[in-house]
């Protein structure tokens, strides 16, 4: 499996305080990270979970298979560009999460703060109320990171 | 205390650890990871476990309509997760106009099987079985 800079089986990487985390330096910060977005690649069928950018660029990413990053920030920005437009269309207010439910597989978008955007795609053996669940979990838990003083 | 009552007793827990694990507000709390996976990981054993009682032919458990754990094998367990969810949601609301109480569990009886559905704090458990499987000896009482 490919992975990002930190390995979660190797517990030497992944520091976990007993505390809550207000203030947070880089590395633990990006460690953190690592270990909810292997959370979510956890979960059986999960393929890729990965944080983008505004400008459509993987900041962090865990991924099973070989995947195009480009692509990844390709659809971000037309997925979520669309829906958000959508949403403003029927003034439903704010896009929390957008499923795309495709032949081989699902791909679902989160927007998290700054601009950022939490993506996890699937294959077909994956159970979206698990999914969904544990990407509405880690949304706020990746926001807080974010948002720490560092 | 029955069987299932058991495995529905130790899932609260867990669930209670999780809920608990994430008091931290909108601040990041390391431990609550953990304690999700936990909770993932006891609504999986639970669905498995349940599917696997004499005469049980699946299990599932649901959140919001959705699957999130399954045992045995039907050909849509989609469906039986919003079916759940529809009936669960008229049952809690026929028993708060009733005052009958929280909403603890529902059956649903065809002439073939029947589903029996346990709502578990924001998760919903199911059990599909035939109709004429004593319910509670499955459940172990």
């Amino acid at each position: 499996m490919k992975t990002g800079a930190w390995n979660k089986d190797d517990p030497r990487a992944a520091p976990r305080p007993a505390t809550v985390v207000g203030k947070i330096d880089k590395g633990d910060r990006d460690a953190y990270i690592d270990s909810l977005l292997g959370g979510l690649t956890s979960l059986r069928g999960v393929t890729a979970a990965a944080i983008v950018d505004a400008d459509g660029f993987p900041i962090r990413l865990r991924h099973d298979f070989d995947i195009d990053e480009d692509a990844l920030g390709v659809v971000v920005q037309i997925v979520l560009g669309s829906a958000r437009q959508a949403a403003e269309k029927v003034k439903q207010g704010d896009t929390d999460l957008v499923l795309s439910e495709n032949h081989d597989g699902l791909v679902l978008l989160a927007p998290l703060t700054k601009g950022l955007v939490l993506v996890v795609m699937t294959d077909k053996s994956a159970m979206l109320g698990a999914v969904r669940f544990e990407l509405k979990e880690t949304v706020p838990q990746v926001n807080a990171l974010f948002e720490a003083k560092d | 205390m029955h069987w299932l009552a058991q495995q529905l007793t130790s899932l609260d827990e867990v669930a209670e650890r999780f809920v608990k694990a994430k008091t931290g507000g909108d601040r990041f709390v390391p431990e609550t990871g953990d304690a999700r996976e936990a909770f993932r990981r006891a609504l999986a054993d639970l669905a498995s476990s349940v599917s696997k009682r004499p005469g049980v032919t699946a299990s599932f458990v649901a959140h919001e309509g959705l699957v999130l754990a399954t045992g045995g094998n039907v050909p849509d367990f989609d469906a039986l997760a919003a079916t759940a969810q529809v009936c669960l949601s008229a049952g809690k609301a026929a028993a708060t106009g009733l005052s009958l109480g929280g909403l603890k569990q529902m059956v649903l009886v065809g002439e073939d099987h029947k589903l029996a559905l346990f709502l578990v704090g924001q998760m919903a458990l199911g059990i599909l079985a035939p109709c004429e499987v004593n319910l509670a000896a499955a459940r172990g009482e």
